[in-house]
């Protein structure tokens, strides 16, 4: 019987796993621009670029490990 | 009823449309490089079609173009000093270039050039043989202590230069899949989606709404990230080239 797809498909979905360190970054560089937005909130304007910047790199992150996915599925 | 299997990937495809066989070398124009053409096309008529005729208060082209040209000044010489002015015509091209690319693949139907790792690899790796260019140029072999912080123990100097060696040259990379990934990974959903009503509405028309409202939103988001990504690779090149001319 051919279970190639099958695991593929759990090495797969380890490899997707990882993408829970993504999510927190993005929750904690969320949290903390709320919380210094709510002790100073002039600074909003000046940290929302920044705040932006950096989660494109977290998303990044997470996004090399959907490529290591996609990989496994479709080219191995 | 939908037809066949589904399968994402078919949309990354790259083939050719028109073939040239340059001296046993394979110039052929496929449809990546049919679309790198058109977005640089773009680029040119927008700007030189902004700039035709120049008056002190701008209009609407000229200010597009003006706005520009001020936001990546304002990039270059913010990361690099005074030093960087030269830079700004490749700065320039690097984010046009990108942004243009990546918004045009959210035309449906058109292909996007930048969700090949080709092409992102081939310009991480000019960016970072450049940037050791310009290290080398402006301060010769005094270049390589950049990758030896000082203020550390002589025991642990092998290993932490070892260290910055590897994250030196993982640049490349993390360019190149940065942008690959983040552009693949939007068209892989925007597809999914698409699948999702158009199964819907084979079984009843209604039922679709639901999906399509949700491809809206996902289309906003994914012009949102066509232009961020153009310019996270951008203020990376400028931060690069910043660790490379101002050591440390």
């Amino acid at each position: 019987m051919d279970m190639t797809i099958g695991l593929k498909a759990i090495g797969a979905s380890i490899a997707v796993l990882s993408m829970i360190g993504s999510s927190l970054a993005i929750g904690i560089l969320s949290g903390k621009f709320f919380e210094s937005v709510a002790r100073q909130p002039e600074i909003e304007s000046k940290l929302k670029g920044s705040l932006i910047i950096a989660l494109g790199f977290a998303e990044a992150i997470g996004l090399f490990a959907f490529t290591i996915a996609a990989l496994i599925i479709f080219i191995l | 009823m939908s037809s066949g299997k589904f399968d994402p990937m078919h949309q990354f495809e790259v083939h050719k449309l028109l073939d040239i066989n340059l001296f046993g070398l394979d110039a052929s124009i496929t449809n990546q490089s049919m679309w790198m053409i058109f977005s640089t096309l773009c680029i040119m008529i927008l700007f030189i079609v902004g700039l035709r005729k120049r008056t002190l208060i701008p209009n609407k082209m000229q200010s597009f173009v003006e706005v520009t040209y001020d936001f990546i000044q304002d990039l270059v010489i913010s990361s690099t000093g005074i030093k960087g002015k030269s830079l700004i015509p490749l700065i320039f091209t690097i984010f046009s270039f990108i942004a243009m690319n990546n918004t045009l693949g959210l035309i449906p139907g058109s292909y996007t050039s930048t969700s090949q790792i080709a092409l992102n690899f081939a310009m991480g790796l000019s960016v970072i043989s450049f940037v050791i260019c310009v290290g080398l140029y402006h301060h010769g072999l005094k270049f390589f202590t950049l990758f030896v912080p000082h203020g550390l123990p002589t025991v642990l100097k092998p290993f932490i230069a070892t260290l910055e060696l590897i994250s030196f040259f993982a640049r490349p990379f993390t360019l190149a899949i940065r942008l690959a990934a983040n552009m693949a990974a939007g068209h892989i959903l925007l597809k999914v989606f698409s699948h999702f009503a158009v199964m819907l509405a084979s079984v009843f028309v209604a039922y679709a709404i639901v999906p399509s409202a949700v491809l809206f939103g996902i289309n906003l988001l994914e012009l949102l990230v066509a232009v961020l990504q153009a310019y996270i690779f951008t203020i990376l090149t400028c931060v690069y080239l910043n660790d490379a001319i101002n050591l440390h």
